[in-house]
């Protein structure tokens, strides 16, 4: 059974049921308003009258075994392993656009033992990135579910080739991984992934649709058993659009991603992350989701650990240019000084964690931010992947002396004269005693012209979220047992990072978990 | 009888403040009917046409109507693609328009009709509005320097 767009009819008990809740709740029968009502009612119902029956009175508009929320790279690899295992799906997405962060991110993905990796001549195995992901994560990584990921990394790399995804033939080196693991596609992003994936789920008829927002899950007898959602959506416009009834036969896959763009709801988790700090992530990364799922139940895990990073400037909007260039440039060859100083305060190569948190101190008395700023010299400009784009937008500006860039920059001259003498001679000896960077790699700042980026992190990652457990089923915070009927993946989920998330674990993360959501969602037990 | 003058006095005292309430609630209830009574329907396609959300003129040299695009003269969702294209051209076509700038983006031409991210998949009023300013849905994280028509 693929789709069937024509409304459910309901069996006999369903109809007195109905009845029975409308005569009560004096609902207008018929309109797909209405059914929103009772869907809402019901659910509180079941909440205040545990054990009471609860049943559920919706007049179904669609139908399918399978109903997915959020069209990124979980979402997608769940529809396409639940139709595998012989399931119907559908992909619901709020957005105007497929693919939600997913197909804006960087393209990186961590396999340990590729083939890749092989011709490289790195050895490399899911226990070496298993403890490279708790170091980051300070510990605090679930463990059975980093096993998890990192010993089916290798499988959904297969499976990513198979739906048609192009890899570079390179492995990158990323930081925090103890080696060379990260693929990446040919294009450089995300998109190498979904679009591939997208593709396929036309080709096998799983029905993808933009424009329909979660809104509520269906809970009867302590099983989610469909979601509304409302049709016609036109992000963030709640007055569009009309509310639908989704019936899961078998379960419902919450992969509704991370909450880096909800101002209020982030605040609540760190307060410093008010309206002026900046994002990397797409304009739909908002936490209802993850609210829905907290509402009937789920458990909470580590939701105030929130990701910046540390490369992106303040000068141009989301990931933008900077954060290329300041990875394989102004941190990797040069330096981070403060405006009010001119004084290093970080290890440029530290973890995105103790970077950004280093960043983030520098205020003025009323709170505003004195942007530190990259500086780097021509040497080291580059190993910039675009030096020339990044010039073209002013992110990054080019200065013929020192002295020109101390004055656009606002930076005392002379201490940070002194700074770049420093840095230059722990170059040359090979060691940093202030902060540890490793310099034995790097060019020393003195060949014009010199090359300056005022940088700020912006939130990245929300490493928190709903407690799943191996098979990607959501954790009851009552009993803890799994919620039936109820499977969630990727960054609406917590435990996988910890404090930290390395870079290029979330697509595994979302990819393995997808996958696994979608095969036991496909054979759930209705 | 002091107490009663008092309470007498009071209780009008009371009465006129309340009445001089309710007298006023009255008076801007009705100001605001004859305003909303005055107001020109906004589906009147000649005054939306002199109005500040005006459509670009070449619509309305092809005799515009709300129809032309909604698909009813009285619009409650936003038009489709095909709205767009039936005048517009198909997708190949608009992958090859050409555009005021051909920016370069890592090596590769950045094509806001055909990008790395959307393909030709992205809905024609992501940047291209008829009702509010223009926008690049690009310009979230990328700083291109075109200018919407």
């Amino acid at each position: 059974m693929k789709e069937d767009k024509k409304p459910k009819s309901l069996s006999n008990e369903e109809k007195q049921d109905n009845q029975n809740l409308i005569s009560r709740r004096q609902v207008i029968k018929g309109s797909a308003f209405a059914a929103a009502g009772i869907a809402v009612g019901a659910i509180s119902a079941c909440t205040q009258e545990q054990g009471a029956g609860g049943e559920q009175a919706v007049s179904w508009d669609e139908e399918f075994d399978v109903v997915i929320i959020g069209s990124g790279f979980s979402g997608l690899a769940a529809a396409i392993e639940a139709n595998k295992a012989g399931a119907s799906a559908i992909v619901l997405d709020k957005m105007s656009v497929l693919g939600g962060n997913s197909v804006i991110n960087g393209g990186l993905m961590a396999v340990p033992g590729s083939d890749l990796q092989q011709q490289a001549g790195v050895e490399d195995s899911p226990e070496i990135m298993m403890e490279d992901m708790l170091k980051a994560g300070l510990q605090l990584n679930h463990e059975p579910m980093i096993r998890v990921v990192a010993e089916n990394a290798l499988s959904a790399y297969e499976f990513c080739k198979e739906v048609g995804v192009q890899f570079n033939p390179s492995v990158t080196h990323l930081g925090g991984h103890s080696v060379r693991r990260s693929l990446s596609t040919t294009i450089n992003s995300g998109a190498g992934y979904v679009r591939p994936m997208i593709s396929h789920c036309e080709s096998i008829g799983v029905d993808i649709r933009k424009q329909c927002k979660f809104e509520k899950f269906v809970k009867e007898d302590n099983r989610i058993i469909g979601v509304m959602a409302r049709e016609g959506y036109r992000f963030p416009d709640e007055n569009t659009g009309t509310v639908k009834s989704f019936k899961a036969n078998k379960a419902v896959i919450l992969a509704t991603g991370g909450f880096s763009e909800d101002v209020e709801y982030r605040k609540y988790q760190d307060p410093r992350l008010t309206q002026e700090v900046g994002t990397t992530n797409h304009r739909g990364a908002t936490a209802e989701g993850l609210r829905e799922a907290f509402e009937i139940g789920a458990a909470p895990v580590q939701i105030s650990w929130i990701q910046l990073g540390p490369w992106t400037s303040p000068d141009e909007e989301g990931l933008g240019i900077a954060a290329l260039y300041n990875v394989h440039a102004g941190f990797q060859h040069g330096i981070i000084v403060a405006k009010e100083n001119g004084k290093r305060f970080v290890n440029e190569l530290a973890d995105r964690k103790t970077r950004a948190d280093a960043i983030l101190k520098h205020k003025d008395n009323q709170g505003n931010p004195l942007y530190p700023v990259s500086i780097v010299d021509k040497d080291g400009a580059q190993n910039a992947p675009d030096l020339q784009g990044a010039l073209d937008t002013g992110v990054v500006k080019e200065f013929q002396t020192i002295e020109e860039l101390a004055n656009h920059y606002g930076i005392p001259l002379q201490p940070l004269k002194n700074t770049i003498d420093q840095y230059n001679s722990y170059v040359s000896q090979g060691n940093d005693p202030d902060f540890g960077k490793p310099v034995d790699n790097t060019n020393p700042i003195e060949t014009a012209p010199f090359y300056g980026c005022k940088i700020w992190p912006k939130i990245h990652h929300t490493m928190g979220g709903i407690k799943i457990n191996e098979k990607a089923e959501v954790i009851d915070m009552e009993t803890f047992a799994p919620i039936k009927g109820l499977y969630a993946a990727g960054e609406v989920c917590g435990g996988v990072h910890g404090a930290s998330r390395l870079g290029s674990c979330a697509t595994t993360d979302c990819i393995v978990f997808g996958r696994i959501a979608g095969q036991n969602a496909a054979n759930a037990s209705a | 009888m002091i107490k009663k003058i008092a309470i007498i006095y009071y209780g009008i005292f009371g009465l006129l403040i309340i009445g001089a309430v309710v007298a006023l609630v009255l008076y801007l209830q009705f100001q605001e009917q004859v305003q909303a009574t005055t107001a020109v329907p906004p589906t009147q396609v000649e005054e939306y046409i002199e109005s500040e959300n005006k459509p670009r003129d070449h619509h309305v040299k092809y005799n515009l109507v709300c129809e032309m695009c909604h698909q009813t003269d009285k619009p409650t969702d936003w038009p489709q693609d095909t709205s767009c294209r039936r005048c517009h051209g198909p997708e190949e076509k608009i992958i090859n328009v050409s555009l005021e700038n051909e920016i370069s983006f890592h090596g590769t031409l950045a094509n806001p009709h055909n990008s790395p991210h959307y393909g030709p998949d992205l809905d024609c009023l992501m940047c291209h509005h008829e009702h509010k300013e223009n926008e690049l849905y690009c310009a979230q994280c990328h700083t291109f320097d075109y200018k919407v028509p």
